[in-house]
């Protein structure tokens, strides 16, 4: 597939999409639980036009960073960002998280009154 | 007719960018594919080589060769060959087989760089916080004083607290703590975003000033 080509879906990569899918999940999950979705959408939505960018630094970096990193991870977190239909994965992900906790906190401030 | 030429590639490739703002297309593939592969080249042509590898190794093992002016002159310091050396072992990640022999080169600058981060981030970092975070919270006499030091004495324990995983953040005071570090922390990538946005926004002002006044000369 050439740059001219823009795909409808995303390339193949090495990982299923339920793969990719269940890491998506793990990201949105570790940001949620850390209370950071608000900076890290706004963050995602800045620098998804240069998606493309973002992964070829890490397709360069990827042999130091591999070192450091596990190498599985490191080969998912391309696969996300190198496809913006993921980024956006990954932030409705962030988001129903969110929607999700707030509901709860709603509910139970429903039954205190 | 260089300047025209580099005017017209330039209106180009920056209307390209901006055409991102309907949709993905061609064009931005093109400018941003471009992009990464002049980054690419520009950096492993002229700084890796013209200004790391043939200053800091090549001149100084066959300074005849490479290095220029006194320099020339100077003897072979061949104890460099030790870290060329090294470096070349980074080559053998092309290796599926062999590519453990990298490893002693990345564990070697991981250790000294370590090192040398966790001095500098400790003279520059850490000590002038620790020692900016010991004030005085009542300043007699300077309501805005103590109100200053009081904001950066709460908000430097908070975030600490915040920046600790190893419990939950739950309970009256470790929870409390907690979410007055995460707004402190909110507040600051706000700042930080704000001043994110401005200087896109001067740098969008350059485009189209570049557009309107070098390209069509309308401004």
């Amino acid at each position: 597939m050439g740059m001219w080509t823009i795909p409808k879906d995303p390339e193949p990569t090495r990982f299923t999409a339920e793969e990719l899918d269940e890491f998506v999940g793990v990201v949105a999950g570790a940001v949620h639980a850390r209370r950071m979705s608000v900076p890290v959408i706004m963050a995602l939505e800045m620098s998804k036009p240069l998606s493309f960018v973002s992964y070829s630094s890490l397709v360069i970096f990827g042999p130091i960073l591999e070192m450091i990193f596990d190498q599985v991870k490191m080969e998912k977190l391309q696969a996300v960002i190198a496809d913006r239909a993921r980024i956006e994965q990954l932030i409705a992900n962030i988001e129903d998280l969110e929607k999700s906790t707030k509901e709860v906190k709603e509910g139970e401030s429903r039954e205190q009154r | 007719m260089t300047s025209m030429l580099s005017i017209w590639v330039g209106a180009f490739i920056t209307l390209c960018c901006f055409s991102f703002l309907y949709r993905d297309n061609p064009f931005y593939r093109f400018a941003e594919h471009l992009f990464v592969g002049v980054s690419a080249g520009y950096y492993f042509s002229v700084i890796s080589f013209h200004q790391v590898l043939k200053p800091n190794l090549l001149a100084k093992i066959m300074p005849m060769q490479f290095a220029t002016g006194s320099a020339a002159t100077t003897p072979p310091e061949y104890m460099l060959l030790i870290p060329g050396f090294m470096g070349l072992l980074m080559l053998f990640r092309f290796s599926a087989n062999y590519s453990w022999v990298s490893r002693f080169t990345v564990a070697f600058v991981m250790g000294v760089s370590t090192g040398l981060a966790i001095v500098y981030s400790a003279q520059q970092y850490l000590i002038p916080q620790v020692a900016k975070a010991i004030r005085p919270i009542v300043v007699a006499g300077d309501f805005f004083q103590s109100f200053s030091n009081l904001v950066l004495v709460v908000g430097s324990v908070a975030c600490l607290f915040y920046f600790f995983f190893s419990t939950e953040h739950r309970g009256p005071i470790y929870g409390n703590i907690s979410k007055v570090g995460i707004w402190y922390l909110m507040l600051s990538f706000g700042a930080a975003f704000g001043a994110t946005v401005m200087g896109r926004i001067s740098l969008l002002i350059g485009r189209f000033s570049f557009l309107l006044h070098d390209w069509l000369g309308i401004v």
